[in-house]
């Protein structure tokens, strides 16, 4: 019986930002969210559990899953999210355009994963830009090359499972542009 | 996974945390950790770990500084507390790495005392007496500390537990100040380790999500739509052969004209298109809109064919003028796109595969930003072209080469990308955005979850 090949995708970003809501897009399974205290499944088999973060999980085959986790919305200054990030093929930072400086936010974010985002890959998804257009996808950029970090930034609709799966798609061809999908 | 120098994993107490930081604590020590820590009930730990910024933390540290105990506090601001070592946060695998070692070090050199305190000829009494410094050092400590979530730090509690340590205060609550006398550091409150949930490593079975199928054209409209985007020219093997228009002979050169003038602005500028039909950019926004569906027939051949002299016109219109429009647009919001998807979508129908006369072709240059690959119209690799172009400068005709694709699909991108400034041609600032080839050690599995993603492979 051959052994189980696990992978893991993490999804930052401020509260509101999506990140929940970006798993729920493209997850397998009903997500289970650091919001509510377990699904009834989970307490009938692990009672008094608490949920570090949201997951949602692609199943592949039999033997191959792509775990989705979304980090906690913790206070600003009282996270521990980089101890969640090994074995991570890479960061997904969600960023709310409606928020008073998403650039302060991109800032905290990509320093507090800075030496995962180095060794792995980040892409950058804006929400709400319906809502706000302001600022826009070329200020992004700018600030992001302003802070020495080269990544895809998409407008994005968390609901959509088109977006996130772009999200997605862009995060793999970034770590290896030789990938197919035949 | 993480291993330090000491054999098995250090027993420790977590103490002061919420719920969420234990959590994730908790599931880090389970699993990349497990070889440099274990949660165990805090009789049976050799340290603690405390959460400095909990609002609790005056309290339980208080409790156990008499215990000799080393711990390891975690905090966003530098900490210097007897027998403890800092780790500031954020909280990184490595810090805990090594504190594990420091934690050890610091255990030898505390040996003495601890046995000092579980001597059984020593009362409860005496020992508070005889560490009364180390708790005004903490006190002093804690009043002075900033609060870093704005929240005020929780004095009840606090004051309780203080008064445990000293035996001759008026007592509020008898029963649990009796109990907090009888043992106030000789019996701290039992923290029993919660049980971690990392669904990763859990065979659940949970609800499965039924997942509606995206709309989108059939295989039969979306390639016709690749052509009128892409063109159909067959590859070229030499650089005289690539097919080339003349920018300045279609639409496309008034559009740009009408993105430069609107950025640089930052006021809405008009593009007539014809007796009928015309384009708001508005920079403002970001958004551009059209009376023409960018998708449609008409707009295709308009971009497509050579203009005539006076057919396009652009200016900036006045503030009367401007209410009209933008009401227009307000009522026919269908019609708002993204400002990068219009210049996007007319330089592929202009360009149609091809490169725009002046390009270098053999010239390396590199993606400095990606295009808005999300409301952009997508054809076949674009993706693969974009993830290579950023990673190392190369020319057309590289790109096609490496990836095994048509040169029709990269001329088109670099038109259309060329057309949105994202290319950096600046041959000094090449090499220092090239990047390590990439691994494809993950390659067989990235393509298992790019077909999954994308509607193929099984759930």
């Amino acid at each position: 019986m051959s052994s189980m090949i696990n992978r893991k995708i993490i999804f930052t970003g401020p509260v509101g930002a999506g990140k929940t809501t970006a798993i729920a897009a493209i997850s397998d399974i009903k997500p289970i969210t650091t919001d509510e205290y377990a699904s009834d499944m989970t307490k009938s088999r692990k009672p008094q559990t608490t949920v570090a973060m949201d997951y949602g999980l692609i199943r592949l085959s039999e033997n191959e899953r792509v775990h989705l986790y979304g980090t906690p919305g913790q206070e600003r200054f009282d996270f521990m999210w980089d101890i969640l990030t090994k074995g991570g093929i890479g960061l997904i930072l969600l960023l709310d355009n409606t928020r008073k400086d998403p650039f302060q936010d991109i800032r905290f974010y990509t320093n507090a994963f800075r030496d995962f985002i180095e060794k792995q890959q980040m892409v950058v998804g804006v929400t709400r830009m319906d809502l706000h257009r302001k600022p826009g996808l070329p200020e992004y950029r700018r600030y992001l090359e302003s802070l020495s970090l080269q990544a895809p930034v998409f407008e994005v609709d968390a609901r959509s499972h088109k977006d996130v799966t772009m999200l997605i798609q862009a995060l793999l061809f970034s770590l290896d542009p030789g990938v197919t999908n035949g | 996974m993480l291993t330090h120098s000491k054999t098995g994993p250090l027993k420790v107490a977590l103490l002061a945390i919420s719920p969420h930081n234990r959590a994730i604590l908790e599931f880090f020590f389970s699993g990349a950790g497990r070889n440099l820590f274990k949660v165990v009930p805090e009789a049976e730990a050799d340290a603690f770990i405390l959460d400095h910024d909990h609002p609790d933390a005056k309290a339980d540290w208080q409790q156990r500084a008499a215990l000799h105990k080393p711990g390891i506090i975690l905090s966003v601001h530098p900490v210097e507390l007897p027998n403890c070592i800092w780790i500031p946060k954020p909280l990184t695998s490595r810090a805990l790495t090594d504190a594990v070692d420091r934690v050890y070090e610091l255990a030898v050199s505390l040996e003495p005392a601890l046995n000092a305190v579980h001597r059984p000829a020593m009362t409860p009494a005496s020992v508070v007496a005889a560490e009364q410094p180390l708790v005004q050092h903490a006190e002093a400590h804690f009043r002075d500390l900033p609060q870093p979530f704005g929240v005020s730090a929780r004095t009840d509690r606090v004051d309780r537990k203080l008064r445990s340590l000293v035996i001759s205060l008026p007592d509020e609550d008898e029963a649990e100040e009796t109990m907090a006398v009888t043992s106030p550091v000789m019996q701290p409150e039992v923290d029993v380790p919660m049980v971690v949930f990392d669904p990763a490593e859990a065979d659940i079975s949970l609800e499965e999500v039924d997942r509606p199928v995206g709309d989108s054209l059939s295989q039969e409209d979306a390639e016709r739509r690749w052509k009128a985007l892409c063109g159909e020219q067959d590859d070229v093997q030499a650089v005289p052969d690539v097919a080339l228009f003349t920018p300045e002979n279609y639409l496309l050169s008034t559009i740009l004209e009408a993105l430069r003038l609107a950025r640089e602005s930052q006021q809405t500028v008009h593009l007539k298109l014809s007796a009928q039909d015309y384009a708001l950019l508005m920079p403002q926004q970001g958004l551009a809109y059209c009376t023409l569906d960018t998708r449609s027939e008409e707009f295709r051949v308009l971009c497509n064919n050579p203009i005539q002299a006076g057919q396009i016109a652009l200016h900036i219109p006045n503030s009367v003028e401007l209410e009209q429009l933008e009401q227009q647009a307000t009522h026919d919001a269908d019609a708002l796109l993204d400002i990068e998807a219009f210049v996007w979508v007319s330089s592929l129908l202009t360009a149609r595969g091809r490169l725009g006369r002046g390009v270098e072709i053999e010239q390396k240059i590199s993606l400095k930003y990606w295009p808005n690959l999300t409301r952009l119209e997508q054809f076949p690799h674009i993706m693969r072209i974009a993830a290579l172009w950023n990673q190392r400068p190369a020319s057309s005709l590289d790109i096609a080469s490496a990836l095994s694709i048509p040169q029709r699909y990269v001329f088109a991108f670099h038109t259309a990308a060329n057309a949105l400034n994202l290319f950096e041609m600046d041959q000094n600032k090449l090499k220092s955005r090239e990047k390590e080839k990439p691994k494809q050690e993950n390659r067989g599995f990235f393509s298992r979850l790019l077909k999954r993603l994308l509607g193929g492979g099984t759930k």
